[in-house]
């Protein structure tokens, strides 16, 4: 075994946990490809994770750094050495693995801009939160009197319900 | 790159194809996930142990 991964096991850490840069969009696809080729040539990786909150990088947990810079070597879209040599403690990817619900920051009078769907990039406010299903009612603000019933994950808050009126106070 | 589909239950990631997920044996698919994790050995890994995966494949962070 060797010194760094002593260290490591001191901090209660069982495998090193390295964050590798990708090519934008081909996060995916890297992921893939190194889980191939690591069963493949047998290379001593663990597990690999890539998440749509940190576009550009992945996380790979291998046995060792130089495990994880074999499993990337001569791949395409993916540098061939880890981020830092030292290795990220599994309890700072808690962010990325539990995943909060989108509903969560989301109140009645906000408002939103919608960010997928056929409302794509149109401005609603918040006149209903539905928490136990995470869907929000909206009414748009540029036309149209229907209220309409999306999921919370497509919607993106723009100003909260203070901020707005103080926008409207001056 | 083929296309897949995340189960609602244990957010096990099958190809597009199939009807059934094989791990819980759910037939709640979804297109619509997000976020990639592989577990290449679950019994080493402590991503797989935080998730409580015991199985090898492919999983969707968030799967709607």
């Amino acid at each position: 075994m060797d010194f760094k991964l002593i260290i490591l096991n001191a901090r209660g850490a069982k495998m090193p946990i390295y964050a590798l840069k990708t090519t934008l969009g081909q996060e995916k696809t890297v992921v893939r490809l190194i889980a191939q080729k690591a069963k493949t040539l047998k290379i001593p990786v663990l597990s690999l994770l890539t998440t749509d909150s940190l576009k550009g990088y992945i996380f790979l947990e291998a046995e060792s750094q130089e495990s994880a810079e074999e499993s990337v070597q001569n791949l395409r879209h993916v540098s061939s050495r880890v981020i830092q040599s030292t290795a990220i403690p599994v309890s700072e990817l808690d962010s990325y693995l539990i995943p909060k619900p989108a509903i969560e920051g989301l109140s009645d009078g906000d408002i939103i801009e919608v960010i997928a769907g056929p409302f794509k990039g149109v401005k609603a406010k918040i006149i209903r939160v539905d928490a136990s299903r995470e869907e929000v009612t909206v009414a748009l603000l540029e036309g149209g009197d229907i209220p309409i019933t999306l999921n919370a994950d497509y919607v993106k808050a723009i100003a909260r319900e203070e901020e707005e009126e103080d926008i409207f106070s001056f | 790159m083929a296309k897949t589909k995340a189960c609602r239950n244990c957010h096990f990631v099958v190809l597009n194809n199939v009807s059934q997920c094989p791990a819980c044996k759910m037939h709640d698919l979804s297109e619509d996930f997000s976020g990639l994790i592989i577990i290449l050995d679950p019994e080493n890994s402590e991503i797989a142990q935080k998730l409580n995966v015991s199985r090898a494949g492919q999983y969707a962070l968030k799967v709607r």
